[in-house]
């Protein structure tokens, strides 16, 4: 009976720990998954999708409703910067990721709108975030307990 | 019978009870074009330039034949731009405008309706002044849980424009301090007649009237959260924006001359105070070492020199103005003109600027 106890925490424990490390690992690795590659990111709604290539250096991201674009940015550096360039008009796009936080910001006409993703989990070749942080200039401020999710695509 | 009675007005009851989430949707729906719940709004799809097919899908969806484009009513959507809605129709964006009266404004809202005209030309010689790249924006605030957040993870390229753009955005109302970097502009939800073509000139007045606003700024409550150190300016704005309408103090920075003289005040309880924004503590604290002169008409004057805080003070001696009411608001409408001139002082703004130079630094440090 003792015997059977140990097995039973032990193997509670092994999937604790299992699970745990998955969770760390996936919570913090944000930052290592996403440059270099183009990501689908689907809406609140989920009707809509964004495309956002992430530069191999630096903080800078295009972000469009273009697949196309996006994964013409992710072809080169010269052909990221030519995207990049292209659709600055509409707006620069960076982006920081640290720890298991995301966050893509928007300049235009020296207005800063931001979109912080929280509770990034980052696995594979999808992201997935729990809530998401936003100051959008001129508009309104908030967090949006809805989950959204990015997908790997290139 | 009186039990059926009853009986009909709690079916009454229960049915307005139910009905009620509905009519209210109905209300706000009327009252918001934009649709879409907050959590919808705030997507980062809609704040995204929509490409020309996308207005094109949109224009397809609220059955807008693109052959036959005379003076056909569009409804704008998210991510929507002057630009590609130019390029979607192959109405220029200057005939957009023109037909529009979209005027000295970068905006266009999402929900208004664009009237589609292919057919005029645009008068010689008429340049709208607008951005045609700037997305659709609102007319009402998106906010879902907290009024103010603060973002922790920040690109550091954008720290000092986002410090530059909130604290630019901040504008000293009588005796509150209000920030209009993450709000719709207010004018424009009262200012816009929908469908009849001139919404737009007068949501674009709006819309400038919100930008001039901005341009009169002192400090930000941004900066007074983030910043580990207070300036003068700072104090005499946070202080003036702290104290009741009816009193008689007025706040300035420096010694004061030889007029004035020294208050004892626990200087580091005040700066304590305002460096946690709470002015009113602060200047719960110089009343106190006011002692009888807090309610006469006097001159706080605040210097800091290096950390350490000084205030001086000196009174009107004018005793009239005291026992004649009228002098009084005469004397209280003089000072609030002399903080307007304050406020478009070209050595305030700088002061302003300089403080943004330290906010910065200590936000480079936060992230």
């Amino acid at each position: 009976m003792q015997k059977k106890n140990k097995i039973i925490i032990s193997v509670i424990v092994a999937i604790v720990v299992i699970f745990g490390g998955f969770y760390i690992y996936a919570s913090h690795s944000v930052a290592r998954h996403v440059p270099g590659h183009v990501y689908q990111y689907t809406s609140v709604s989920g009707n809509q999708n964004a495309y956002m290539t992430f530069a191999k250096s630096g903080d800078e991201v295009v972000v469009t409703p273009s697949k196309s674009k996006a994964l013409k940015a992710n072809n080169s550096d010269s052909d990221f910067q030519d995207v990049y360039q292209s659709n600055s008009n509409s707006g620069k796009w960076n982006y920081e990721a640290k720890g298991s936080r995301l966050t893509l910001s928007k300049t235009q006409d020296g207005k800063v709108s931001l979109w912080q993703y929280n509770h990034v989990l980052s696995y594979g070749k999808k992201i997935h975030s729990g809530s998401f942080t936003y100051q959008i200039a001129n508009a309104g401020q908030g967090v949006d307990h809805k989950a959204t999710n990015f997908k790997q695509i290139r | 019978m009186k039990f059926n009675y009853k009986k009909q007005l709690a079916a009454a009851f229960m049915t307005a009870v139910l009905a009620a989430p509905l009519m209210a949707t109905t209300v706000a729906t009327a009252n918001n074009n934009a649709s879409g719940s907050p959590e919808e709004q705030a997507d980062i799809t809609n704040w995204i330039a929509n490409t020309p097919q996308q207005v094109s899908n949109n224009m397809a969806m609220q059955h807008i034949d693109m052959n036959n484009l005379n003076g056909t009513r569009y409804i704008i959507q998210w991510g929507d731009t002057l630009s590609s809605i130019s390029a979607a129709t192959g109405i220029s964006v200057a005939k957009l405008c023109y037909d529009n009266n979209i005027q000295n404004a970068n905006l266009i809202y999402a929900g208004d309706v664009l009237i589609l005209n292919r057919d005029g030309d645009v008068p010689a010689g008429y340049v709208p002044n607008v951005n045609p790249y700037a997305v659709a924006q609102t007319k009402v605030t998106i906010n879902n849980g907290p009024q103010n957040v603060k973002i922790t993870v920040m690109p550091q390229k954008v720290v000092k424009t986002y410090n530059k753009y909130v604290d630019n955005s901040t504008t000293n109302n009588d005796n509150s301090t209000t920030n209009n970097a993450f709000t719709a502009p207010n004018d424009s939800s009262s200012s816009t007649t929908e469908g009849n073509g001139d919404q737009s000139d007068n949501s674009s007045e709006g819309s400038s009237e919100a930008k001039t606003s901005t341009k009169n700024t002192t400090t930000s409550s941004h900066s007074k959260k983030h910043s580990s150190s207070v300036t003068a300016s700072d104090l005499v704005s946070g202080l003036e924006g702290a104290q009741d309408s009816d009193s008689k103090l007025s706040f300035e920075e420096g010694d004061g001359g030889d007029d004035a003289e020294l208050v004892s005040v626990d200087s580091k309880a005040i700066l304590k105070d305002a460096k946690k924004g709470d002015y009113d503590a602060a200047l719960e604290e110089i009343e106190k070492g006011l002692g009888d002169k807090a309610d006469k008409d006097a001159t706080v004057y605040i210097e800091l020199d290096d950390g350490d805080l000084s205030v001086y003070v000196s009174t009107n001696d004018d005793d009239s103005s005291s026992e004649d009411s009228n002098k009084d608001d005469d004397d209280n409408d003089s000072s609030s003109q002399d903080q307007d001139q304050d406020n478009d002082d070209d050595s305030n703004n700088q002061a302003t600027n300089d403080n943004q130079d330290t906010d910065t630094n200590d936000d480079d440090n936060d992230f």
